[in-house]
């Protein structure tokens, strides 16, 4: 995708005057009122499979001025300049800023053929009209006067350490700048009109060379020296070399020279073509640029590479190569636009290089160093670096697996590969074979593992196959393990064999699984990866929910949340270097292992690592996840992973953290300010090459919708650049701003702010410090310091008399306040007493006299502890000591009851509270004590007549059920009496059945017993006794009733049934007053059926259990209860019988809420009246 | 018909007191049959039965006054003594009208229950002979064919051959036919027997035409 930014040079003049036109506000013209719009580039796909760089292509439909690139240099603040036949460049790794003599007039020409910067921070720019020097951001001409003309085209530039340049041209002039003054030297030896290299000796003196003419500057002449021996026509071109000295290329022969004399010299393998240039870069390469076969590098060993439109770049003419301050190396070409040729990080090997198939499922190592590729659909390869060859598996004429899952070469030298297609196989001695599916679960075999006992396991969609030796075990679901295809095994270190399938994780004891699971009991469900490490810790990876550490007794989880970029983890590999290398589904991330633990730990929140994707040469950002081995360590120690779109490899040796941290420029600032027409805003815009400025922009007043374009500059990656900003004046904390350049504010007001950004590179390496600029936005004149300074000392002035005023009636108000407020407390009934910060008395009324038996000049300075102990220092611990607590906190506090002591020593209950008071007199706390002993009385009193009250309905009870009893009563007394007569009559016969009067005899003791009973029963249901509560069976207080009922519901002709709920707790409450109120419900129920017909004459008695409470319902099918009138049965003398005293229900009502229970009545759907009885349950207490 | 020893049927829900009870009346020389529900008793009870039931009233189902309707609908007349443990006004009221012998209360003395089971004897006495005579009668009735059984009803009710045989839609001669062959059935002599046996049978008369 390309996205140019396309805004023309017109606009851009337009809106510079407008600014300028605002009346020199903006700060500007460091460039001289230069205003420059970036294009911005575009990233384009950068996997290509050269094994050595990532290329990225830059033309000009990227957003190059022109597609060339003519030259290149890095300047202090970090952007990359370079020339283009159509402009000169700064790139900051995402925009190009295009400067051309429409936006700088200083340029000579827009055509740029040179560049130099030299080691005071002065760019040279050579154009095609002439050369012009930037310096402290300001331009300057080099004119004729030093005797430069237009059509001298510099083509090198040479720098002595104390900033001199020797300044060779196309035509074959040379100048030296010396002292601020260039001027033309001698022609040097060699073909006139041609151009020559100039090059700075050890010892600081000038050298040229030119085809095989070597001259060297004395100072007054050029003094010829010795010569290459080899006399060629083909051009010879020259560079600096690293450690002093330069190169030299005559021919196919690369030659080293130092002090004019050859130290070194190598013939290339083949020609390189037409060279242009040479460079040098860190690596010791040497780079051959050709204007007609691309670019070649010649290794330190020797090795010569070269790069054209067949391999990477679009052409072959190449002007420079340049190396960054990260490594990144930079191709010019003079037709193919600009290459970056980035260091691969990783090695990759894919559809590109001849695997055929881009779905790579199993890496691993192979005999002889190489390594397995198990490709899902093109069967099984091998890599032996770089070669790649497809491994036929085959067996009697009969095609191998094509769908590789996974592939293993065990200690014993056998292969292993299981497919998704065609089961397990394996090559031993007598070559590949399919193992027979009945020697495994089943087909699809998804991973593969040697153990430490050289015990191979194979996990496949059925359950689990282990090979020890030439035997083999399945196990499946009758061993514990739950159906799923493995994803990983893992041994830990007591050698135990872990896997995890979509089910969960399990352990093999030796005899069956055993699912691990967490401390909630729940499955580990989506672990795709296991590593077992010393400690009984267990790393596992998980499909959607980060990384996970187990270790013993405890969990700990590393996610998004915590830092990590990714949430799906498929592999984990470790490496020499302390250094853990996760496979997930962004990428690879690399992290220390001691980061990864802090942040378990706990004790870190924020996760260093670098996240590594396509930028880093990896095919894919997804890793290949799901089976095993996924990826996997050669012998050398580098670390392989399978992706969806090949393989990488990545040596950790050869591993650097880019730890260049990005300069960071902000580069403008766009704001917008109403016009005279309010409605409509014209917007500004501040370019500014160098950051912080001493000079603060001052924005108008009103300024608004502000922009902040910045940028960091790191090359690498640009696009994984990071920013975070901050506007002091606004911001407490930094902002994350991702990958964007550009802060907007839009409701700024007035005032200072200085706004800050910093950055982090592609390995997450911050510049802390940034870059800032401070800048101010104007107030209107109301928002202005004089204005409110002095309006506010108007206001003060107008303030203070008014205070004057009011604190004269204040204090007039405070005066009949006081005194309003003494007699108020003064008539209260109750004892009212003012305390002062001490918790000393300081004013009482009439009423305290009284309560606590003082005259009221013996209680002022007494404590109030002395009256009333443990009062205020309970009720308010330590408040006392602050106002503010009090005034805060003790407002509307509750009273309480406590103990109050009276002068003669006789305790009263009193009931206090305490409120803040604020008034002249220095009190703070108002304290009323009520006097409730007659309210404790009153309770008594009422308590006992309630008691007395319940006692009376229950001999009212009595007489309801008196019927009830003669009847329970007189059928045991019948059967006795009847019994004894019948024995008296049988002893009376002349043959005495002894037998009958033995059994008549054991029937009166039993009959005896029964109504004994009754007796007892009555009697516990009538005693006048103290309530006793204690835990109770429900059921068993409701089947009592339905006993003592029993004849009473015959004689009303009732049916009864019960449903009693099983296994109900216990309630506690007074077993007898529960039982009456029972009784009590039963009979209404009774009497509301008197006048139904026979079928409708049915109680039901049921116990349920209710959340926390138990519930009994007495229902009938009688006539019911009016709905109005359903509440008010429950008050004292309301009843519906003719003969009702009306206290029934309403005692039970008090009984029932006595024990913090609830009695009320329903109607029923279709007929009749249901009494519910709930009571909380005593928990943990079976009934 | 020669007549049965007299047995004395107890009815009691509650099983001490029915075992009790029948206990004593058994010492007392009665032949005693416990029933320990209303139902059990109506399943087991005897036409030619002889002597009398002993009744509770309080018992769930089907109570004592409730059985003595049933009884005295089938027109058994077994003399019934209620026993009950507590015997309001009301229910009092009811069992006599329904024709009780006597109202007993739990507990009872065993002398005011065997006088009280006694008399019921010899009011059964009475009873049983009026019932086997009844029976003997409804014996012979049940030998009528529906068109002799409605000239006996005319008859009885005083109507003139000629009347009946108008009212019947046939003639006089029919109707004599008829008339003898109803006195040979019911083997009566003369119209003042047929007229007492068909009282006693409770046979009504046929009101008369205007």
């Amino acid at each position: 995708m390309y996205c140019v930014v396309t805004r023309t040079a017109s606009v851009s003049r337009r809106l510079t005057r407008a600014a300028l036109g605002i009346g020199q506000r903006v700060l500007l013209a460091l460039l001289s009122g230069l205003v420059v719009l970036p294009a911005v580039a575009a990233v384009r796909p950068t996997f290509r499979y050269d094994p050595t760089y990532l290329i990225d292509t830059w033309e000009i439909e990227d957003g190059l001025p022109e597609n060339s690139a003519t030259a290149m240099v890095q300047t202090a603040d970090g952007y990359l300049w370079f020339g283009t036949f159509a402009g000169l460049v700064r790139f900051d790794g995402v925009n190009f800023t295009v400067l051309t003599t429409s936006n700088t007039p200083e340029l000579p020409d827009f055509g740029i053929v040179n560049l130099h910067l030299d080691k005071s921070g002065r760019m040279w720019v050579s154009t095609y009209g002439g050369m012009a020097v930037l310096a402290q951001n300001k331009w300057r001409r080099v004119d004729k006067s030093s005797g430069w003309r237009d059509g001298d085209y510099a083509r090198t530039f040479a720098e002595r350490e104390n900033g001199d340049l020797l300044v060779t041209t196309f035509n074959g002039k040379v100048f030296e700048y010396s002292q601020d003054t260039l001027k033309e030297l001698p022609r040097p030896p060699g073909e006139a009109g041609k151009g020559y290299h100039g090059l700075v000796g050890l010892t600081g003196d000038w050298w040229v060379t030119q085809h095989e003419s070597v001259g060297r500057w004395d100072g007054k002449q050029w003094i010829p020296t010795t010569s290459p021996t080899h006399a060629l026509a083909a051009p010879s071109i020259s560079a600096h070399a690293r450690d002093g000295g330069a190169w030299m290329l005559i021919g196919r022969d690369l030659i080293k020279l130092r002090e004019g004399r050859e130290i070194s010299r190598r013939t290339l393998p083949q020609e390189p073509g037409g060279a242009w240039s040479l460079f040098e870069d860190s690596r010791g390469n040497v780079w051959i640029c050709t204007y007609d076969q691309g670019v070649c590098r010649i290794a330190p060993d020797g090795e010569m590479r070269r790069w054209n439109t067949s391999n990477g770049l679009v052409y072959n003419g190449v002007r420079f190569v340049f190396e960054d301050r990260e490594g990144n190396l930079w191709i010019g070409t003079s037709g193919g636009g600009l290459n970056r040729f980035k260091p691969r990080r990783f090695k990759a090997y894919g559809v590109e290089n001849n695997l055929p198939e881009r779905v790579v499922k199993s890496v691993s190592p192979a005999p002889g160093g190489g390594m397995w590729i198990g490709t899902y659909g093109k069967g099984l390869f091998r890599v032996d670096a770089p070669e790649i060859r497809e491994v036929p598996l085959s067996t009697a004429g009969r095609a191998g697996p094509t769908y590789v899952q996974s592939v293993l070469t065990d200690r014993a030298g056998r292969t292993w590969v299981g497919s998704f297609d065609q089961g397990l196989w394996v090559k031993d001695k007598s070559g590949w074979r399919r193992i027979p599916d009945q020697c495994v679960g089943g087909g699809n075999v998804t991973s593969l593992f040697e153990d430490s006992r050289n015990r191979v396991w194979m996990g496949d969609g059925q359950g689990v196959t282990m090979f020890d030796g030439e035997s083999s075990n399945i196990y499946a679901a009758e061993h514990g393990l739950a159906h799923g295809a493995v994803r990983c095994f893992a041994e830990d270190i007591a050698g135990n064999i872990w896997l995890t399938n979509p089910a969960g994780v399990f352990r093999w004891t030796g005899s069956r699984f055993i699912e691990v699971r967490d401390a909630e009991d729940k499955p580990f469900r989506d672990m795709s990866w296991l590593k077992s490490e010393a400690g009984g810790v267990m790393w596992m990876g998980t499909l959607s929910r980060g990384l996970l550490r187990l270790r013993p007794g405890g969990l700990d989880r590393i996610d998004e949340r915590t830092g990590l970029p990714a949430a799906s983890f498929v592999g984990i590999l470790e490496d020499d270097r302390g250094c853990f290398w996760l496979a997930t589904n962004r990428g690879v991330i690399r992290v220390l292992r001691r980061a990864l633990e802090a942040v378990a730990d706990g004790k870190e929140s924020r996760l260093d690592y670098q996240l590594l994707g396509l930028t880093d040469g990896l095919p894919s950002v997804e890793c290949a996840g799901g089976q095993q081995p996924a990826c996997a360590r050669d012998a050398n120690g580098s670390l392989w992973f399978a992706t969806v779109k090949g393989v990488a490899s990545i040596d950790p040796a050869d591993f650097q953290v880019n730890t260049s941290p990005p300069t960071v420029e902000i580069e403008e600032l766009i704001y917008s300010v109403p016009t005279s027409d309010r409605r409509k805003l014209r917007q500004f815009r501040e370019s500014r090459f160098t950051a912080p400025s001493a000079v603060r922009p001052s924005l108008p007043q009103g300024s608004r919708h502000i922009e902040l374009h910045y940028t960091g500059l790191s090359f690498a990656a640009p696009e994984k650049v990071r920013f975070e900003t901050m506007l002091e004046g606004r911001d407490a904390e930094w902002q994350d701003m991702g990958d964007r350049r550009i802060a907007y504010f839009n409701d700024l007001g007035p005032g200072n702010y200085v706004f800050r950004v910093r950055a982090a590179n592609n390995d997450g390496v911050w510049n802390k410090a940034g870059a800032s600029l401070a800048f101010a936005i104007e107030p209107f004149f109301w928002q202005t310091l004089w204005f409110r300074v002095g309006t506010g000392s108007l206001l003060v002035l107008v303030g203070a008399a008014a205070a004057w005023l009011i604190s004269h009636q204040r204090h007039r108000r405070a005066r009949e306040a006081n005194e309003h407020f003494r007699q108020v407390v003064e008539a209260s009934l109750h004892a009212m007493i003012s305390v002062n910060k001490q918790g000393r008395i300081v004013m009482v009324n009439s009423q305290a006299e009284t309560v606590f038996g003082y005259r009221r000049e013996e209680i002022i300075g007494l404590r109030v502890e002395q009256l009333i102990p443990g009062g205020l220092r309970e009720q308010n611990p330590g408040r006392l000591n602050s106002p503010i607590d009090l005034g805060a906190n003790t407002t509307g506090a509750a009273t309480r009851e406590l103990t109050a002591r009276r002068k003669d020593g006789s305790e009263i209950p009193v009931e206090m509270g305490v409120n803040p008071v604020c008034n002249g007199s220095g009190a703070l706390a108002l304290v009323c004590v009520i006097d409730i002993t007659a309210r404790r009385q009153m309770e008594r009193d009422v308590a006992r007549q309630r008691y007395e009250l319940s006692h009376l309905s229950r001999v009212n009870m009595l007489g309801e059920l008196s019927g009830s009893l003669a009847h329970e009563l007189n059928q045991p007394l019948t059967a006795i009496l009847s019994n004894a007569q019948a024995a008296q009559r049988f002893l009376s016969h002349e043959d005495v059945d002894l037998n009958e009067v033995r059994a008549i005899l054991s029937d009166i003791v039993s009959e005896d017993k029964r109504a004994g009973e009754v007796i007892r029963r009555l009697r516990l249901l009538l005693k006048k006794g103290e309530v006793q509560s204690q835990p109770m069976d429900v059921n068993e207080a409701v089947q009592d009733v339905m006993k003592l009922v029993h004849s009473d519901l015959l004689n009303h002709g009732v049916a009864a049934y019960t449903e009693l709920a099983a296994g109900l707790p216990a309630v506690t409450a007074d077993r007898v007053q529960i039982q009456q109120v029972l009784v009590n419900l039963v009979m209404n129920a009774c009497d509301a059926m008197g006048a139904s017909d026979r079928e409708h004459r049915k109680l039901l008695v049921s116990t349920a259990r209710d959340n926390g409470d138990v519930l009994i319902r007495v229902t009938d099918e009688g006539c019911g209860i009016s709905p109005e009138r359903l509440d008010l049965i429950f008050e004292p003398f309301v009843t519906t019988k003719e003969h009702g005293m009306g206290l029934g229900l309403s005692v039970c009502r008090t009984i029932v809420a006595a024990h913090a229970g609830r009695l009320w009545a329903t109607n029923n759907a279709s007929r009749g009246a249901c009494f519910c009885v709930s009571l909380p349950a005593c928990e943990g207490v079976a009934a | 018909m020669s007549r049965p020893a007299p047995a004395i049927y107890v009815v009691d829900d509650e099983p001490a007191v029915l075992k009790a009870v029948g206990r004593l009346l058994r010492a007392a020389s009665f032949d005693v049959i416990t029933l320990s529900s209303s139902r059990e008793f109506l399943a087991q009870y005897d036409h030619a039965a002889h002597g009398c039931i002993v009744l509770d009233i309080e018992m769930p189902d089907l109570n004592g006054l409730d059985l003595q309707g049933t009884l005295g609908a089938e027109g058994m007349g077994l003399p019934i003594i209620f026993l009950t443990g507590h015997g309001d006004i009301p229910k009092t009221v009811r069992a006599i009208k329904q024709g009780a012998v006597d109202f007993l209360t739990k507990p009872v003395d065993e002398r005011v229950l065997i006088d009280a089971v006694r008399a019921a004897i010899a009011k059964d006495q009475v009873y049983w002979q009026a019932r086997i005579e009844i029976a003997e009668i409804n014996r012979r009735l049940a030998t009528l064919t529906p068109r002799e059984h409605e000239v006996l009803r005319h008859v009885i009710s005083g109507r003139l051959n000629k009347q009946t045989a108008a009212e019947l839609g046939t003639v006089e001669q029919t109707i004599k036919v008829h008339r003898g062959r109803v006195m040979e059935k019911l083997n009566v002599e003369s119209l003042a027997e047929l007229v007492k046996l068909a009282e006693r049978a409770g046979i009504s008369a046929v009101p008369p035409v205007d």
